[in-house]
């Protein structure tokens, strides 16, 4: 590809193991936030009283957060690609 | 059973006829099996039989280098790097011939370099002339314009209306004759930095009597001898008189201006011009030529450098082995290190090596009997090797005791993943050890000089195994980066009553205690590890505090006991049973009666007690201390405890004088009646018995001939008393075994035989051993809790950062800030969670466990009073080449 190179090889393999890893956790994270998992319950933001307290509105905000963090995992693909096609267009030995 | 011990080892004698030597030692640095000793220790290096030889290879070594920094030079030229080793022995005759076309190949480059030196100064003096001859036709032309303005207003003085620069035909240009008042011209090319103070020097000198100009050549030309680009510039300087001439040639000397002949006329010039043109054009295709063939030279060098190099330092380090051999007129003798089980291999590339060199008489391998410590020789392969590393590095293990490798191996990285418990944690560093292991062959050939990755690279598997290792853990702990996994539902639940009245609740009450005895269901735990409940509570670490500590203790107990063990495997291989009715016994007693009855204690606790009369459960801690003042217990764990304990405290008491004087007082006693007691022992030098070698030497029928006769070596040992002394190989084995009683009779007990019997010294040494033993085992004990102490820390730290890191990215509810925060904080989270809890985290971990394993466990059996054996191997050789 004719993607001008701009980083080190080093950065770029960095990046791109970044980017790898928010495209595999992202969309897991996603998914159990999701299906409204307990274990994130601290950092869900939905914050009320306990006596205005609505499942189905913790259940909205939970999705919400899923939604954000779908589209993060796209954020993610690109910035992984983009550091992928620089680390091939380097053609040069990672190892130090 | 070469893995739990070290390698048996033996000192042979090597006779070699001078003209198989060379091949021979080039077969034994090929299968790098044997540690050749120094028989000419007080002999200067200058005066080595083979010196002229090494001092040959040196030379072939520079050149070699010489050539290399050629081809380096040229940057499109590769060396390939990856050289497959052909594991031949270099003949004696390939060094001479290497000799002849190292010294052509260097003269030849040394010629071509030289040339192209002399061509590129032609070239430069070419093009510098060129330049001068283009710029001062404008002086001329200038001076001719200003002559005739000149000469246009001084008609009226000078009649004759002399030219102040004959142009048309006139005398040649250069110095005007004295008196004249022609101009002589001066013209060269002078570095421009240099341009300023020429100027001022020739005003000055001169007293301004002279005219200077001077241009800007653009473009930079080359330097040949440094190859620098330089800014240089023309000038030209008109003066009238020959003493100012002579004054700007010394100063255009000294200012290093070279000067160039510059006709005045301008037609001349214009042929010299042409013919300049001309010649640069020529100089030109002849650089060409010989930069290409300089290239082509270089090329068909670099292909064979790497072979080269290898085949040099092999040469080379033949030599030097030589060297340390015993020179005699017709053969060469060495003594040498041989693992025993390898005597055929090394027979059979003794063999191998003689009938290269064509030599009828095949080499002599005899043993010498001899009471040193053989090196320690553990063999490894690329899985073992990093676990051996780390345990030579804190001491070579004495030879043939036993080798705590094979253990660490599952120990080393169960205690780290204690320490590091961490599902996510585990699987990234696995991942990355994986990696390695994948691409090791490509890594190994890229023979990278990074200290750092080699060190991660020759660890890897210890890497992967930790990894694994805390992935499992992690599971146990449920720890996820820091989150819990639900996988079989929780066993607590909110029990309905209180959950109706959770809606009443005000503000400042926002925990609800829940009781086992509603909340817990099925009375029955989680399947699989901890309970994801206890992410969420607040009491979190009341309870698994609690939990680890115990846990620490029981594994430090588990593997203390573990290390007295390995303790009888070595005293009963060395044949020491007195070893282990003082030592061993009393030492099981001490640990296990005391700290095993803690661990007793704390799994009987945990069983028996639940949520119903918790209450009531004794503190572990206070029964203890009680234990030890002997004071009733108020509450129970069971009946009869106060019996037990005291049963138990007083075996314990009476371990310490058993420890401290029984060994001592039988070895006095041994001392003083020694016929009374007839024992075989094993010394750590040799392990062998008379009873082991013969069998060695029934099996293997090997042709070695014994240098000392069994009657000449009885008469010598019998005064001495020892029977650590192997006898010879010998055919006749019935005989051997004959003699053994004889010579076991004069020795009998350990090492102390030969030096005087100081009962003052084992006292003491014997009084530090019970102390260190004793103390150590409580101080060991708590030293354990640092397994709990830092997987605290590596969860909370974990927590930590998730709270203050991540949790702010997913505190967006909507899609358009949290969108533009999301990705860089869970980047921002993922360099720390490396940074910190990966490489941090990681270290300090292994570092404890590391610990632990050298002072905890190690102390209870390992002597480490070893050194390694270090055969001489091309291989190794060959990787580090600058180790010489």
């Amino acid at each position: 590809m004719a993607v001008p190179v701009f980083c080190s090889p080093f950065t770029s393999f960095f990046c791109a193991f970044i980017g790898l890893w928010g495209l595999i956790m992202c969309p897991i994270m996603g998914a159990f936030y999701y299906s409204h998992a307990i274990t994130f319950v601290e950092d869900v933001p939905y914050d009320v009283e306990p006596s205005d307290f609505s499942k189905d509105d913790l259940e909205s905000t939970y999705e919400k957060v899923a939604i954000n963090l779908f589209i993060s995992t796209g954020v993610y693909f690109v910035c992984f690609m983009l550091c992928l096609c620089q680390f091939i267009n380097r053609k040069t030995s990672l190892i130090p | 059973m070469a893995l739990f011990r070290c390698e048996e080892m033996a000192l042979y004698q090597l006779f070699l006829q001078s003209e198989a030597a060379y091949n021979c030692v080039g077969e034994m640095g090929e299968i790098g099996l044997v540690q050749f000793r120094d028989m000419n220790p007080d002999v200067n290096a200058f005066q080595r039989k083979f010196v002229n030889e090494v001092r040959r290879c040196e030379e072939m070594e520079r050149k070699l280098r010489f050539i290399e920094k050629e081809v380096k030079k040229e940057a499109h030229i590769n060396i390939p790097n990856n050289v497959p080793d052909l594991k031949q022995v270099p003949a004696a005759r390939e060094m001479n011939e290497l000799d002849n076309q190292l010294e052509k190949l260097e003269n030849e480059l040394r010629e071509l370099l030289s040339n192209q030196e002399q061509l590129q100064k032609n070239f430069l003096e070419l093009t510098e002339l060129k330049q001068v001859l283009l710029r001062t036709s404008i002086f001329f032309q200038e001076a001719d314009s200003t002559r005739f303005a000149a000469a246009a207003r001084d008609d009226r003085e000078h009649e004759e209306g002399e030219a102040l620069l004959d142009v048309e035909g006139g005398a040649s240009g250069g110095v005007a004759g004295g008196g004249t008042n022609k101009l002589g011209v001066v013209a060269g090319v002078i570095k421009r930095e240099l341009l300023g103070a020429f100027e001022r020097v020739l005003w000055r000198v001169c007293r301004g009597n002279v005219f200077l100009k001077h241009a800007d050549i653009e473009e930079p030309l080359t330097d040949p001898t440094t190859g620098d680009s330089l800014l240089k510039c023309v000038f030209i300087v008109f003066f009238q008189g020959e003493q100012l001439g002579n004054r700007v040639k010394k100063i255009c000397e000294g200012f290093r201006a070279t000067l160039y002949p510059c006709p005045e006329q301008t037609a001349e010039r214009r042929e010299m011009l042409k013919g300049v043109e001309a010649r640069i054009a020529d100089l030109q295709v002849v650089l060409d030529q010989t930069l290409s063939h300089r290239t082509r030279v270089l090329e068909s060098a670099a292909a064979n450098l790497p072979l080269w190099f290898v085949k040099v330092r092999k040469i080379k380090s033949i030599y030097h082995t030589l060297n340390l051999f015993q020179v005699s007129q017709k053969y060469l003798q060495v003594q040498c290190w041989i693992p025993i089980t390898d005597i055929p291999k090394i027979q059979a590339a003794l063999d191998k090596g003689t009938s290269d060199a064509g030599s009828s008489v095949p080499s002599v391998l005899s043993q010498v009997p001899t009471k040193e410590q053989p090196p320690t020789f553990n063999r490894t392969n690329k899985f073992t090797e990093g676990f051996q590393t780390i345990i030579d590095a804190y001491g070579v293990s004495s030879y043939r005791e036993m080798n705590p490798m094979p253990f660490t191996v599952i120990t080393f990285p169960f205690l780290f993943a204690v320490m590091f418990g961490d599902c996510g944690h585990g699987l990234i560093m696995a991942l990355f050890a994986g990696l390695l292991i994948w691409k090791e062959k490509d890594i190994i050939a890229a023979k990278s000089k990074n200290e750092i990755f080699m060190m991660f690279f020759g660890g890897r598997y210890l890497i992967f195994l930790m990894g694994v290792f805390s992935i499992y853990t992690g599971i146990l702990y449920n720890d996820l980066f820091s989150k819990s996994m639900n996988i079989f539902g929780s066993q607590w639940a909110i029990p309905q009553d209180v959950a109706k009245t959770l809606a009443g609740y005000s503000d400042n009450t926002d925990t609800v205690e829940l009781d086992p005895k509603d909340s817990f269901k099925d009375k029955a735990p989680y399947p699989f590890g901890l309970d994801p409940i206890w992410q969420v509570a607040d009491n979190k670490l009341d309870f698994l505090n609690s939990f680890k500590m115990k846990l620490s203790v029981i594994l430090g107990v588990m593997h203390m006991l573990f290390g007295v063990v390995l303790s009888l495997l070595n005293h009963t291989y060395f044949r020491k049973p007195l070893n282990v009715i003082a030592e061993f016994i009393p030492q099981v007693l001490f640990l296990g009666g005391l700290f095993g009855y803690l661990v007793f204690m704390i799994i009987y606790k945990w069983f028996a007690f639940d949520y119903t009369n918790s209450a009531s459960a004794p503190q572990l801690l206070i029964t203890f201390t009680d234990m030890f003042m002997l004071s009733a217990p108020d509450d129970e764990l069971y009946s009869g405890q106060y019996t037990v304990q005291v049963i138990i405290l007083l075996v314990g008491v009476a371990c310490v004088p058993w420890m401290l004087f029984v060994k001592p007082t039988v070895l006095y006693m041994r001392h003083r009646n020694p016929a009374a007691t007839q024992r075989k022992t094993r010394d750590l030098s040799t392990g062998l018995t008379f009873k082991n070698l013969n069998n060695l030497a029934g099996d293997d029928g090997e042709g070695t001939e014994g240098l000392i006769s069994n009657d000449e070596l009885d008469r010598e040992n019998g005064i001495g008393g020892d029977d650590h002394v192997i006898s010879p190989d010998t055919h006749g084995a019935h005989s051997s075994n004959g003699n053994a009683p004889g010579a076991g009779g004069h020795g009998g007990g350990h090492g102390d035989d030969d030096e005087e019997f100081d009962f003052g010294q084992i006292m003491i040494l014997q009084a530090i051993h019970t102390i260190e033993f004793c103390l150590g085992c409580i101080s060991h004990t708590a030293s354990y809790l640092r397994l709990w102490a830092l997987s605290l820390a590596h969860a909370e730290l974990s927590e930590v950062l998730w709270s203050m890191v991540m949790s702010i990215g997913l505190s967006y509810d909507s899609v358009f800030p949290g969108i533009l925060i999301l990705p860089p904080i869970f980047a921002a989270w993922a360099v720390l969670t490396l940074a910190i809890l990966l490489l941090m985290e990681g270290l300090s971990a292994f570092l404890h466990a590391l610990r632990l394993h050298w002072v905890e466990f190690q102390s209870k059996f390992y002597h480490g009073e070893g050194h390694l054996f270090t055969p001489f191997s091309f291989k190794h050789i060959v990787e580090n080449p600058l180790e010489d």
